[in-house]
């Protein structure tokens, strides 16, 4: 049973299709078919992104700008067991996930367009983790019946571009919203298969309700590679390289932790009197900002989420409660940094208590975050203990330039 | 901070090719010798200042290219053979059952040169397993890193790195099936056109670089003048205490060498120290046996390691045909051999896409102390 999560909505909601493929079975030493598909490795990870992500959903089922309706989900689970995501819903925690493979996509992606096609204003959600390739400049999702047949089937696998082309043909439609976190690679003998994807929408020939409604962000650009970084469940985990733990930590997808942190709130706006995130301002140069503010140990494996389809207009997704916003703040002159005691106070004078305080003046800019606040300022107050220096912001979206100067 | 000065040997010209491999030697070079150790990398040019040799000169023969094996086609391993070809020699398990090390370079050495050829910098989980590679050697463990590695298929899995990629592209598996190729084609008889075509071009390369950089006068002096300016710049920028290394491959090697042996007339600053000296694949010492270097001492008595220099590694390939012991012609030097199943002709230009080279080059700095 693939749909996990339902509910009646009056009205227009949202409807999920999540997709994690974790497991590729045929795709091993001495199995499957062909010989270059024979060292693709397990990604717990996707199986674990699509989890979390069905459990953000869940959870914010009532924050979202069209409230959460149903949810299709298909995870194909690795064998791994440690280390390994833990569901929270109890939805979750009950369901019989389905595997992600060609037959079972196509059930589970039918039944969520016949959801969307129940009525008029649904919003489509989808998300989408494991191996991938770019095929096209559109992002393709490989599944698990990956070389379980000959060629051209053994390239089993979902095309996600081909996908939102339909979804913005379908006029009862308001937005979608389509999320992959897989590799955009490419893959040589991929390219020249005469492949078939799995399909259980089309797009049709262009017409006039054709319209980019379809916002469909992957995790990496054509030609680049994508990763997955364990997160830091526990406070003593040291971090290993590149956000691997050597004492453990669940991993999951780069791109789906800083896509969680930015609709968790990062991103919101302070938009007709409430915070919401949109596609506007959860663009991928946002994503890329949140990525080196929030992970900033990521720094030498590529993170280049990439606009695969864009909407035209601005649609709201999620309207957070109490969002923390990121701040970033420089110095200038960047020189002086290590001169200055740098603080977020409520009032100019730097007084206590502070809001933030960074603990030690060093160089480079200080990355922090502050409570989403539309009444009263911030101030940035840098001491050196003799006069100080401040300047004030708004906390109605993330900051990420502030100056304080000092000279 | 390490300054390392990389001088490089023959056949090289400036363009994107070479900017490229210098970038992968580069990343390899900071993630296996130097990882979280301050280093700078110098590579000083001088390929551009010998003038192009006409390829027409190595066409001596056209009837044998229409013996290369085209059994390829545009698999980029089909240089010295396909694996599509004889299939009746030992394939890369029965060679890393006999001799791990030896295997796991020749796959991780086809990979980078895949790279090189592609134009393409070396991807992350390449590099990760580039890694692991050497730090099984040096330690020892290439036999662990393939046990129950019976077919190419459990080779490439077993070489390739969980590095978190969401990506399924299995050159790792590429490189194993090219390698396997070559070592079947190594008992072929029709390989031999292959190997021929190849290597003609680079002994006329060689020939061509070497005859220029001797003849005295204006190139030569041009040559050791690039040189020059970035070894002075090395030495210039280091501080107090850290370490100065110049590497040298072929050519670039009997250039360095030259240049110590008579470090007044090449230039060099007065207050040079030199912590190690690697010479890779080199002439120095075939060149030292004829009386063609700068070193004041004529042949048979040998020439004692230059002054300025605290270590000196001659590391060679035995297969590599322009490779040469040092030890007979110089005092003071260490002859470092290592093996591996690279074809005749690439032997010579592959040291730097091996994982053996980087660790051994590694120990070599930590037993000389120059790297902790």
């Amino acid at each position: 049973m693939a749909r996990i999560f339902e509910r009646a909505i009056d009205g227009p909601a949202t409807h999920a299709f999540l997709v994690g493929v974790g497991d590729y079975p045929f795709a091993k030493p001495g199995k499957g078919k062909l010989p270059e598909l024979r060292a693709v490795r397990d990604l717990p990870s996707a199986a674990d992104g699509a989890r979390l992500m069905c459990d953000w959903l869940i959870e914010n089922r009532d924050r979202l700008a069209a409230p959460l309706a149903s949810i299709e989900l298909l995870v194909s689970d690795p064998p791994a067991t440690q280390n390994r995501y833990q569901a929270r819903s109890d939805e979750l925690k009950a369901a019989t996930i389905e595997r992600a493979t060609g037959p079972t996509l196509i059930a589970g992606g039918q039944r969520w367009i016949e959801a969307l096609k129940s009525g008029s204003g649904h919003t489509a959600l989808f998300y989408g983790c494991g191996h991938g390739a770019s095929l096209a400049k559109q992002p393709v999702l490989f599944l698990s019946d990956l070389n379980e047949r000959d060629e051209p089937e053994a390239w089993s696998h979902f095309h996600v571009g081909k996908t939102g082309l339909a979804l913005r043909q379908m006029a009862e439609l308001r937005a979608a919203f389509m999320f992959v976190d897989a590799c955009g690679e490419f893959v040589r003998n991929f390219q020249l298969a005469d492949v078939q994807d799995h399909r259980f929408v089309s797009p049709r020939l262009p017409r006039e309700s054709d319209r980019d409604k379809v916002w469909l962000v992957s995790a990496a650009s054509s030609g680049l590679l994508a990763y997955d970084a364990a997160q830091a469940l526990a406070p003593d985990l040291q971090v290993d390289f590149e956000g691997d733990y050597a004492k453990g930590g669940v991993r999951i997808g780069r791109f789906t932790q800083t896509l969680l942190k930015g609709l968790d709130g990062a991103s919101a706006r302070w938009l007709k009197n409430r915070w919401t995130v949109d596609n506007r301002n959860l663009s991928v140069i946002e994503l890329k900002k949140l990525q080196r503010h929030y992970f900033p140990e990521w720094k030498d494996r590529t993170f280049e989420p990439s606009d695969g389809l864009t909407a035209n207009d601005q649609y709201a997704l999620v309207h957070p409660e109490s969002p923390a916003l990121p701040v970033q703040i420089q110095v200038n002159p960047e020189q002086a940094a290590t001169s200055f005691d740098l603080r977020i106070c409520l009032t100019g004078d730097g007084a206590p208590p502070w809001v933030r305080d960074r603990g030690a003046r060093m160089e480079g800019a200080w990355l922090t975050e502050v409570a989403g606040d539309t009444q009263r300022p911030y101030f940035i107050v840098a001491s050196d203990g003799i006069s100080p220096h401040s300047t004030f912001f708004k906390a109605d979206q993330p900051q990420w330039d502030q100056w304080i100067n000092v000279s | 901070m390490v300054q390392l000065v990389c001088v490089h040997g023959v056949a090289t010209r400036p363009g994107d090719d070479l900017t490229r491999a210098v970038e992968n030697r580069d990343a390899l070079f900071a993630r296996i010798v130097f990882p979280g150790i301050e280093h700078r990398v110098w590579s000083p040019v001088w390929g551009d200042l010998v003038p192009r040799v006409d390829p027409g000169v190595f066409d001596t023969d056209r009837s044998a290219q229409s013996l290369s094996l085209g059994t390829g086609g545009d698999d980029p391993g089909a240089g010295l053979g396909s694996g599509e070809g004889n299939q009746s020699g030992p394939d890369l398990a029965a060679i890393a059952a006999q001799a791990p090390s030896v295997a796991v370079d020749a796959v991780m050495a086809e990979l980078v040169d895949r790279a090189d050829a592609e134009g393409r910098a070396l991807d992350e989980g390449e590099l990760s397993a580039f890694e692991r590679a050497a730090t099984a050697i040096a330690s020892g463990d290439a036999g662990k890193l393939l046990e129950n590695a019976a077919s190419d298929d459990e080779i490439a899995f077993n070489l390739a790195v969980d590095s978190g990629s969401y990506g399924i592209g299995n050159t790792i598996g590429a490189a194993v099936a090219a390698v396997t190729g070559r070592a079947r084609n190594a008992v072929s008889t029709v390989a031999f056109g292959a190997v021929r075509d190849s290597l003609s071009p680079a002994i006329a390369f060689f020939l061509g670089d070497v005859f220029a950089y001797l003849k005295d006068g204006g190139l030569r002096a041009r040559i050791r003048a690039r040189v020059l300016a970035d070894i002075a710049a090395a030495h210039a920028a280091r501080k107090s205490g850290e370490p100065l290394v110049l590497v040298g491959h072929s050519l670039g090697g009997v250039i360095l060498v030259d240049m110590l042996c008579d470090p007044g007339g090449a230039g060099l600053p007065q207050d040079l120290a030199v912590d190690a000296l690697f010479t890779v694949g080199s002439q120095a010492g075939l060149f030292q046996s004829v009386g063609v270097l700068e070193s004041g001492v004529n042949p048979p008595a040998k020439v004692a390691r230059p002054e300025k220099v605290a270590r000196w590694f001659n590391v060679f390939d035995p297969i590599d045909p322009l490779a040469f012991r040092a030890d007979a012609s110089f005092t003071g030097v260490e002859d470092i051999m290592f093996d591996s199943i690279t074809g005749l002709a690439s032997a010579h230009t592959t040291y730097f896409k091996r994982p053996q080279f980087y660790a051994r080059f590694g120990k070599r700095l930590r037993q000389a102390v120059v790297i902790a």
